[in-house]
């Protein structure tokens, strides 16, 4: 639950064992090589760069392949397949199936050879097509289009940019020229065009083509010495061939599955070399030595320097660094709690050196914001039963668990905070007690009062409550910003800048409680105490509050006095904590009523989970068919957009009301060298 | 005219679902174009473009959940100060819906060109169209609280 002290670590081997070690190094996946090496005076970096080109030549070579046959077979990569482990591999089975990468390259090759085929088959085809349907409408015409006459006649193909019949071609052509003299067929007419054939005598074809141009008449352009029914029969055949093509094609791609798991490790092995060679590069060598350093975490050090000295003929020298620096990578361990928060800190920044990794603390707050959001005992259910199966049907390795655990860790407290509000898929047990007939409160819950409270009679007091937990939230962000401080030497200024603030989150309670609240809490005997405790405490936290307020003020110049600043320093801190009461009144007002939201959401779940209950009930006046169906595609959409609605809060609420007040982020993340394989992990070997 | 109150009550829930609906709608639409963009050049960036894309639906939730509690509230001969509090009470999330979903589409649009860019950015880009939600939210809180008052 923390972030790891880092330290230097430097390698010093033979020149035979470099790849062996680089190799071993990589396989331990703890070291994060620094970007460049000194070169000394005895010591040069190796170029590798041209292999890591030609590597990664070959490594989209297989990254196309495999999207291939992905394509054309239905292989893995369901969303629970993505659950599944990666297949273990010892050295041993590794060395054996890096003999094959040779061959599978040669698959992957042919296998992007074939979808090149099916790709240009498919161009080939839709060519054809255009043309056909160019010559579709000379499709009657039993000549060649390129058919000039006979001895004595002149023959015209083409078409006019009009639908004409054979008198309104004649009219047009006599309408031109009186003259003209000639015979029209008309092979076919739409509403674009016409396609004619005109026949005239040869000594008056000048005349006559005059006559046809003026007409509006264009030769084809494609003429050809076949007739057209040919040319269709030809480009038909063309387009059967193509799709032959296509078929035998995708046959012999199909035919390739069996290679997927070669293909899938050729892709591992080439990832793995591929970062291998980029990091030799950085390596420092010279005739018969070679040196590599970079970071470790601290926890590892002396394990690695063990097994790197036992089993090569190294020295390694570890040393401390300065672990406030900017410049040392930041690694982050956490339990199995904590790391299901790990990924929605790193959204919103990896910490840095200077924070406390606030994965660990925030569990409570968020599952606790999540479930109040989301809030149906059914959905929650669903969400855990679903983790459950994931969780126990697969060995799940760290980072897929620690996603897996997060779904259930919010289907808990889900299920949790909807059971507290009674609503089970909105009021579903309502509509089963009466046989669909009606919503009364007839259900064993309700009549035995298995709940803590409805959220729509009681809008003001929820409202309340997502308002306290708001201020405790907000407080435990103060106390962790205190804390920091303080860890950074900074104790005396923490407790000027923070303490002030916790007493006006303290002492806003009472106002929040009459002025929001509006005597809500005492309207019911169950929270009646609450309010009387409050109002009772009232005039100590008025206190409290003033307090605070007046800290706020005077904090900073405080701070400057034991400082030892000028006067006018001092002033200019008064004049700064006015500023600053102003800021923390309206910040943390709008802090605070920023939690209604868990309210807002709260209440969307379930009345739109009743809405589509009493939707599936009403039509069929009690129909279980209908009510069924209605409700499995209703519930799954309100679930769906539900589940967002509540991640994107929590988040918000996380992000800009929690982390805002201590986190700062922006560290340079720790990127051990390691085996980034996708499809096994190598097996711990002695 | 005895039932005047309860025709403002119901004007104010069709108000509700209407507006808010019609924000929502545009919002979602804005996102949408974007979204299949992103989605034509990388097709596996479709679940992140598609939370971006569902975020401004929720005011018409919003709208919709506000209407609905407001027909809950409707009884025969209600008195006509009733229905015009029921009607006013729909205001805020009528019209907040519908502006803050337009403009949290066009937030989350520009977020769909970031997660193009810089696929890692999506969560980034989630907060800052969730942001522009905190108005629709705060104006259903109200609206909530109103429908209470006035019912």
């Amino acid at each position: 639950m923390a972030i790891l002290n880092m330290k230097r670590i430097e390698i010093l081997g033979l020149q035979k064992d470099r790849k062996k070690i680089i190799e071993f190094v990589q396989r331990q996946g703890c070291v994060q090589l620094d970007e460049m090496q000194e070169e000394g005076q005895h010591f040069t970096n190796l170029p590798t760069q041209q292999t890591v080109t030609q590597l990664e030549r070959y490594e989209s070579t297989v990254d196309s392949a495999l999207e291939v046959l992905n394509r054309y077979t239905s292989g893995k990569g369901g969303l629970l397949d993505s659950f599944a482990p990666r297949e273990e591999m010892s050295m041993t089975e590794y060395l054996e199936k890096s003999k094959k990468v040779d061959e599978t390259l040669g698959k992957c090759k042919q296998l992007n050879a074939l979808y090149k085929k099916i790709q240009d088959s498919k161009v080939e085809i839709a060519r054809a097509e255009t043309a056909i349907d160019q010559v579709r409408p000379w499709e009657t015409l039993d000549i060649p289009s390129s058919f000039k006459g006979t001895a004595d006649t002149q023959a015209f193909i083409g078409t006019i940019a009009e639908p004409l019949d054979r008198e309104g071609v004649l009219t047009r052509i006599v309408e031109a020229d009186p003259e003209a003299q000639g015979e029209v067929e008309v092979v076919s007419a739409d509403k674009n065009q016409t396609c004619l054939v005109a026949i005239c005598h040869k000594d008056n074809a000048k005349t006559f083509e005059q006559a046809l141009r003026t007409a509006g008449f264009v030769a084809v352009s494609d003429a050809t010495k076949h007739p057209p029914k040919v040319r269709i029969e030809r480009l038909t055949k063309q387009i059967e061939q193509c799709n032959a093509d296509i078929a035998e094609a995708e046959e012999a791609i199909k035919s390739y599955d069996d290679s997927r798991d070669d293909i899938a490790f050729l892709k591992d092995y080439l990832t793995l070399r591929t970062d291998k060679y980029k990091v030799l590069d950085k390596v420092s060598v010279d005739d018969s030595v070679f040196v590599i350093s970079g970071y470790i975490p601290e926890t590892k050090a002396e394990g690695l320097k063990n097994k790197l000295e036992s089993k090569f003929d190294t020295a390694v020298n570890l040393s401390d660094v300065d672990n406030t620096s900017d410049e040392v990578p930041v690694a982050v361990h956490n339990n199995k709690l904590g790391m299901t928060m790990e990924s929605i800190t790193n959204m919103y920044a990896f910490p840095s050196h200077k924070d406390i990794d606030p994965s660990f603390i925030m569990t409570t707050f968020y599952y606790l914001l999540f479930g109040l959001m989301l809030g149906d005992a059914g959905y929650g259910l669903v969400m855990t039963f679903l983790c459950l199966f994931v969780k126990f049907k697969y060995k799940l390795e760290p980072r897929k668990r620690a996603t897996v655990n997060y779904g259930l860790g919010c289907g808990l407290s889900t299920t949790f905070w909807g059971a507290m509000q009674n609503s089970w898929f909105g009021d579903l047990p309502k509509w089963i007690a009466n046989g669909l007939k009606s919503n009364d409160p007839t259900d064993f819950i309700s009549t035995h009062h298995l709940y803590w409270f409805d959220p729509l009679q009681n809008t003001t007091r929820f409202l309340l409550l997502c308002f306290f937990i708001g201020i405790l939230h907000l407080i435990l962000a103060n106390c962790i910003n205190l804390y920091k401080m303080s860890k950074q030497g900074m104790a005396f200024e923490g407790f000027f800048e923070v303490v002030p603030i916790l007493l006006i989150l303290v002492g806003i309670i009472p106002v929040i409680n009459s002025y929001i609240g509006g005597g809500a809490l005492a309207e019911i005997p169950s929270t009646k105490p609450i309010d009387n405790m409050i109002n009772a405490a009232a005039p100590v936290l008025y206190i409290l509050l003033i307090i605070g307020a007046i800290g706020v003020v005077v904090g900073p110049a405080i701070v400057r006095i034991k400082q030892k600043s000028s006067v006018g320093k001092v002033l200019g801190g008064l004049g700064g904590g006015l500023y600053g009461l102003y800021n923390a009144a309206s910040g943390y007002l709008g802090d605070i009523l920023s939690y209604a939201r868990l309210l807002a959401l709260g209440l969307c779940t379930g009345v739109i989970a009743s809405v589509i209950n009493q939707l599936g009930a009403t039509p069929g006046g009690g129909n279980w068919f209908l009510f069924i169906i209605i409700f499995i595609i209703g519930h799954t959409i309100n679930l769906g957009i539900n589940l967002i609605g509540a991640y994107v809060h929590t988040n918000r609420l996380q992000y800009v009301e929690f982390f805002s007040k201590f986190y700062e982020g922006g560290g340079n993340p720790f990127t051990p060298l390691s085996a980034q394989s996708q499809s096994f992990v190598f097996k711990e070997e002695n | 005219m005895e039932n005047l109150g309860v025709v403002f009550a119901i004007l104010g829930a069709a108000f509700a679902a209407l507006f808010a609906g019609i924000g929502s709608a545009k919002g979602v639409g804005v996102v949408g174009k974007s979204a299949a963009g992103v989605i034509t050049e990388d097709p596996s960036k479709f679940g992140r473009v598609l939370i971006l894309e569902i975020l401004p639906g929720t005011q018409g939730l919003y709208g919709f959940l506000a209407a609905f509690l407001i027909m809950n509230n409707i009884s025969a001969g209600m008195p006509l100060s009733q229905g015009l509090g029921l009607f006013a009470a729909s205001l805020p999330i009528a019209f907040a819906g519908l502006i803050s979903a337009i403009h949290q589409g066009r937030v989350a649009a520009a977020g769909c060109g970031l997660v193009a860019k810089r696929p890692e950015g999506s969560g980034q880009a989630i907060i800052l169209a969730a942001m522009v939600e905190t108005y629709a939210v705060l104006a259903l809180l109200i609206t909530i609280l109103l429908i209470g008052r006035a019912a």
